[in-house]
Formats: C-alpha cells, structure tokens, sequence
C-alpha cells in the first residue's frame, strides 16, 4: 500500500500535459510498428531458443560443463530483452532526461495499481541473480519445496522436485522466504544419511564400515571427504555418514546405494539393530539428508 | 570456473568436427582380414616392452635403491611404477628387472597372480605369499657399515608386479593393500618394486593413503615418434604359416617421421594405445582382395601400408556405461562378478550394457577377464575426467 502511495504521488508530479505529449513520443508509423512486432518477435524467439537449446545441451556435454551451461541462461535471458526493451524505446519515445522523468512516472501509476506483484516478482528476480543466493542447476529449498532449479524466468524460478513435479515459485517470494541451497555451484553437494545400530554393537567396527562404503560407493566423489558423526540417543546409537556423490542429481540413488551396502556389511558381522518401538516421528525417519 | 570456460569451447570442437568424407583416393584402401589383424595382434603382444619403458625403470630403481641403502632410516624402502591402465605393467616390470640387478637377490612375487572370486581372501593370499619371505629376527643381516661389507650381503628385492589384482572396490575389498603397506613399512630388510595403474594408485590414496607408506613413485615416460619406430619397426616384415605347406609374407611399408609424430601424439604417448592405434591404420590395396573381402588362395606376400593414425570414434555412453569403464580402468581388468560387486549391482544388471561396450569394442574379453581396448584409452580419460570421476595422472 505505501508503495502504492508512493507511485502515486511520484505520478503526480511528473503526469505528462498534452503539450509535451508530442515531444515525449516520436512519430508512430507504418514502419515503426513492424519494427517493433519484428523486434518483439525475435526477442520471443531468442529467448525461446536459449532455454530450448541450452536445455538440450547441459543435458549432453559431460557433468563437469553442464552447470556453466545452465548458469548462464538467465543472463543471456536478460541481456536479449534489455536489448529489446531499449531498442523499442528507441522506436516510440524521444530519450531526453525530462521524457524518461515523465515515462516512469506514467508507468509507476500503472504498475502501482495493477502489476505492483508483477514488478515486485521481477526486481525480486533481478537482485537475486545478482546476489547469487542460487543459480540454475543447484538443488535448493525455498520454503517448503526442495528441488533442483530447472528455469529461471522472468517473475519466477521453477524447481524440478525429487518426485518429478515442477513447483513456480514467484520471484518475490523470495524476499522473505529462507533460501537453503545445497551445492552453490557446484556438482557435488552433501548427502547425510542416517544409520542406527543398537547400543550393543561394535561401533568402531560399524564406523569403518560406513567409510568403507562411502568409499566403494561409485557414485562417491572421492576428491572430497567422507566423515561419520556418532551421536548417542537414549534407544540407539546414531551414526551419520556424510559424504558427496559426484553429481548431486544422484543424491537418493546414492543413498540407496550406500544403506544397501552398509546393511550387508552389518549382516556379514552380525551387528545387532536397535530393538525398540517408533520413537517420535523426527527420529524414525531412517536415512535423511541435510 | 574460468578453466571450465576455457575448455568447454574444446571439448565442443572436438565433438563436431566433421569428419572428412571419403576421397576416391581412401576408396582404394580396404581393412585388413580379420585373420591377419589377429595374427599381427600376437606378434605385437609377444614383443618385449619399449627400450625407453625399460631404461626408465632401471634408472629409477637403481637410484632408489641407492638412496635407501645410503640413508635407509629417512628413505623408502620402495619404488612404485606408475603407468597407464591399458599398459602390461607386470609384463614390463619383470622384463625390465629379470635380468639387471644381478648383485642383488630379485624376487618376483604374485606373478600371474588373479583377483580371487572372493576378494576378502586377498588378505590370506597376500600373507601365505610373503610371510614366507620374512626372515625371523635372529635371522637378520647386521646393517652393512662399510663398503666392503656393502658388497659382502646380498640385498633382496621384492618385485610385486602390479597391485591391482591386490584389491577391489568394495567394502573391506583393500584390506590386502593395507597390509601389504605395512608390511613394506615394517621390514626394512629388503627393498620393494611394485607396479600400479594411475587411477588405482589416485583410489588407493584416497581411501588408505597408500602414497604416505609407499612414498617413492616413478611414471613411465611418453614415448615419442621415435620411440615408438624403433619399437614397432620389427615388425616390418611378418611371415605367416596359414597352412603346414603355405606362408603368406607380410611387409609392411614402414612410414615417414610425420606418420610416428602423429602416432605418438594421438596415443599421447603410451606404447600400448599406439601400438592397437598402429594396427587399425593398417590397410592393403583393395584391388589385392577377393571380392568378400578375403585373400586370394596363391598370395605369397602382401604389402601392407599405415594410412594416418586417428583415435577410434567413442560410441555416446550412458550414465552406468561410465562406471563401467571406470572400475575396469581402476583394476585393469575384472571378471563379470567382480566388476558386478564393485559396482554394487546385481550381475544380470550389468551384464547387457557389457555386451553393448564389448560389441562397440571399447572392452575386450580374453578368458573370463574384461579389460579396456587400449585404443579407447586417451578418450575414455577425456570423458571420465570432465564427467567428474577421480582419474590419474597421464
């Protein structure tokens, strides 16, 4: 509502007359029209293109170059329509100070009333791309979703959630939302998974065990390191395997693969699991990531 | 990033080069018989490794052993050979050391020694095979002081010439590199030679800093154009006995200093890739051959010609195709089963995307042992690397 006020105001001051109307636009012709369908048109097209071809592509060159493909997508995306929007202001509008001074102000009144969310989406988008706090192909939670970033548009990012769904999320929800992003960047990001064994059990031997097969895993990054934290909890002992898989899009069939391994291994040398009913719910979900 | 940015441009020329169209002047060329190939095979398999291979590894030993036997307290009782995965390091080792140190007691270990189907007994293997070998400690030699007693004891040396067949990807599958480290560390009565793949070596430092007990490393060198016409030049002339009564000559026409500077450079010097690589550029005259492509019955002699050496072309790979390779590169070579365990997969998961890479030739099968094509070699490590993978040093 204040900026709403403010937009007004700021409007008020610098409402264009009907003398100065002529001076602020140019002369709208025939040729200036298709110019301008001509150049919306190919903004559409390219910006069509770049997210259809970049998308192709990330997809076939090998890991280590697919997040420089991807990240550069938004970038390219507003370049071409800064292009666009400066050359169709070229076309219809006389750039002096005192015109541009009396443009915004027009527009502020518009998008004070009407596309305020709109505006609000876009300049939300706009910082955030140069903030940084994600960028395309990282896996990231925004509220309650969590999901690789698969587009990001103009008023929105689109994630792609680990059961195949894709979520919009408006830019300006990020203005108060927390953003936790899991690999910045990168191709590897942290998976944590869960393990119990009961208090009886050899736990130097089970800790080896759990680097032994973040070790073995194939899809383990070996350049980076592998840690296990033991906690103790009063029905079990807790240990928590942390490593990185190669390619974070990997993360759940890395977790399988690794409690699939870590559970032979104990059945090979008899280590006993904890006997014990549901603890509560944010203990008993097993193997979990952070 | 900006390394990235600077090599994504690369990696996109080389896929998308075109390739050039056949000229009429390639028509004339036709591949050679099957038969041939495998009998050229042979003969390229049973000669002994390249001059430079063998000097280098000579050098190498004789100033490690010196070093350690002047200052055996500081310095490591061990050499390790590294090389590439598709070189016969075993074979190399033993041909370089057999018969050169002979003011010292060398024994080979582990020779022709196999992964066994289950790798938790390598531990037990490794122990029966040594553990003879250790002398108790009222056996022991006093420490030579002086020259003359220098020259008086023996010194033993412990070849072990490869260490790949000594573990496996899998959980408690390198217990036996870990003892074998420990026994080095702990008998500082002999010295030890061993041999190692580069990415088993980048493996086994990872997971039991296998480079912190065995600290001395040596790379084979890069063999040059040269290098490898000296090498391969014995091969001029082959004779073939294709009946009891019959021989078929092959000569082939040996090739200008350009044709070896381009082998060495696409083999990126490796005497193994660029002898497969010499293999696949040979051609025989088209008009030469029978119509199916066979030889004529009363041929006594064939000249066969090197046409421009090229790296063969890498099928599109998928994502499990990619471990694959990566853990047959990572222990030379595997059968189905283990490569199965080390990939934690069940065999019949694996078994079809085997057949699909054998039948594109990027794996060979000799026994129940599958192994990388060496000709694949330089782009498999192109490929593995910018997918990710822990890879050695070429």
């Amino acid at each position: 509502m204040a900026v709403s006020l403010h937009f007004w105001l700021l409007a008020q001051e610098t409402v264009p007359t009907a003398e100065n109307l002529e001076a602020l636009f140019k002369e709208v012709t025939w040729r200036s029209l298709l110019q301008a369908l001509l150049t919306v048109a190919i903004a559409y097209g390219l910006l069509t293109a770049i997210q259809s071809f970049t998308t192709a592509i990330s997809e076939k060159v090998p890991r280590r170059f697919r997040l420089v493909i991807k990240q550069s997508v938004p970038f390219l995306k507003a370049l071409v329509l800064l292009v666009a929007i400066a050359r169709l202001l070229h076309l219809f509008v006389n750039p002096t100070g005192s015109n541009l001074l009396a443009l915004t102000g027009t527009i502020a009144v518009a998008l004070g009333f009407a596309f305020k969310d709109y505006v609000s989406s876009i300049i939300a988008g706009i910082v955030t791309l140069f903030e940084g706090s994600f960028r395309m192909g990282d896996r990231v939670r925004i509220g309650d979703h969590y999901g690789e970033v698969v587009n990001y548009g103009l008023r929105e990012v689109r994630l792609r959630t680990p059961s195949d769904d894709t979520v919009t999320i408006p830019h300006n929800t990020l203005w108060n939302e927390p953003i936790s992003n899991a690999n910045s960047g990168q191709l590897e990001a942290q998976i944590v998974t869960d393990f119990y064994i009961a208090h009886a059990a050899n736990v130097e031997l089970v800790s080896d065990l759990l680097y032994q097969a973040a070790y073995s895993s194939r899809y383990t990054q070996l350049k980076l390191p592998v840690t296990v934290i033991i906690l103790e909890k009063p029905w079990a002992t807790q240990l928590k395997l942390k490593a990185y898989p190669m390619d974070a899009r990997d993360e759940f069939i890395y977790k399988t693969d690794l409690v699939l391994r870590v559970k032979q291994a104990c059945a090979r040398h008899h280590v006993p699991y904890p006997q014990v009913g549901w603890p509560n719910a944010d203990e008993a979900s097993g193997a979990s990531s952070e | 990033m900006s390394e990235l940015w600077r090599s994504l441009p690369q990696w996109l020329t080389r896929q998308w080069t075109v390739a050039p169209t056949v000229t009429e002047s390639e028509s004339q060329w036709a591949a050679l018989p099957a038969g041939i190939t495998q009998a050229l095979t042979r003969q390229l398999q049973a000669l002994p490794p390249p001059v430079p291979y063998t000097t280098a590894i000579q050098l190498a030993t004789r100033e490690a052993l010196q070093a350690w036997q002047a200052n055996p307290e500081t310095v490591s009782n061990c050499l390790v050979v590294l090389t590439r995965p598709v070189d016969a390091i075993a074979l190399i080792l033993k041909e370089s050391l057999q018969d050169y140190l002979l003011d010292y007691e060398v024994r080979f270990l582990l020779s022709g020694y196999h992964r066994p189907p289950n790798a938790l007994e390598i531990t037990g293997h490794l122990q029966r095979e040594l553990v003879p070998e250790q002398k108790s400690e009222g056996d022991q030699p006093a420490m030579p002081v002086t020259q003359t007693d220098m020259h008086a004891s023996r010194l033993q040396i412990n070849v072990i010439p490869s260490l790949e067949p000594c573990f496996l990807r899998c959980i408690q599958g390198w217990q036996g590199i870990e003892y074998l480290q420990n026994q080095v560390a702990q008998d500082d009565s002999c010295f030890w030679v061993m041999g190692c793949n580069h990415w088993a070596w980048a493996f086994l430092d990872k997971v039991c800093q296998v480079g912190a007990y065995l600290e001395r490393t040596m790379t084979l060198p890069s063999l040059s154009g040269e290098d490898l016409a000296d090498w391969l030049r014995p091969l001029a002339e082959v004779v073939l006995q294709s009946a009891p009564d019959l021989s078929l000559t092959l000569q082939i026409a040996q090739d200008d200093a350009d044709f070896w500077k381009t082998l060495a450079s696409v083999s990126a010097g490796s005497a193994t890739t660029a002898a497969y690589l010499w293999l696949q550029t040979l051609c025989v005259e088209a008009e030469r051959l029978a119509p199916d492509g066979t030889l004529p019955p009363d041929l006594s002699c064939l000249e066969i010609t090197p046409r421009k050496p090229k790296l063969p072309s890498l099928m599109s790979l998928e994502a499990l195709d990619r471990y694959l390779l990566h853990a047959l590169l990572l222990h030379g070579e595997m059968t189905r089963s283990h490569l199965a365990l080390s990939m934690g997969e069940d065999e019949r998961m694996i078994r079809s995307r085997v057949q699909v890479l054998r039948r594109e030739g990027l794996m060979r099968q000799t026994g129940r042992w599958l192994t990388v094509h060496p000709a694949h070699y330089p782009k498999l490590y192109s490929e593995l690397g910018n997918n990710n993978f822990l890879i050695g040093q070429a």
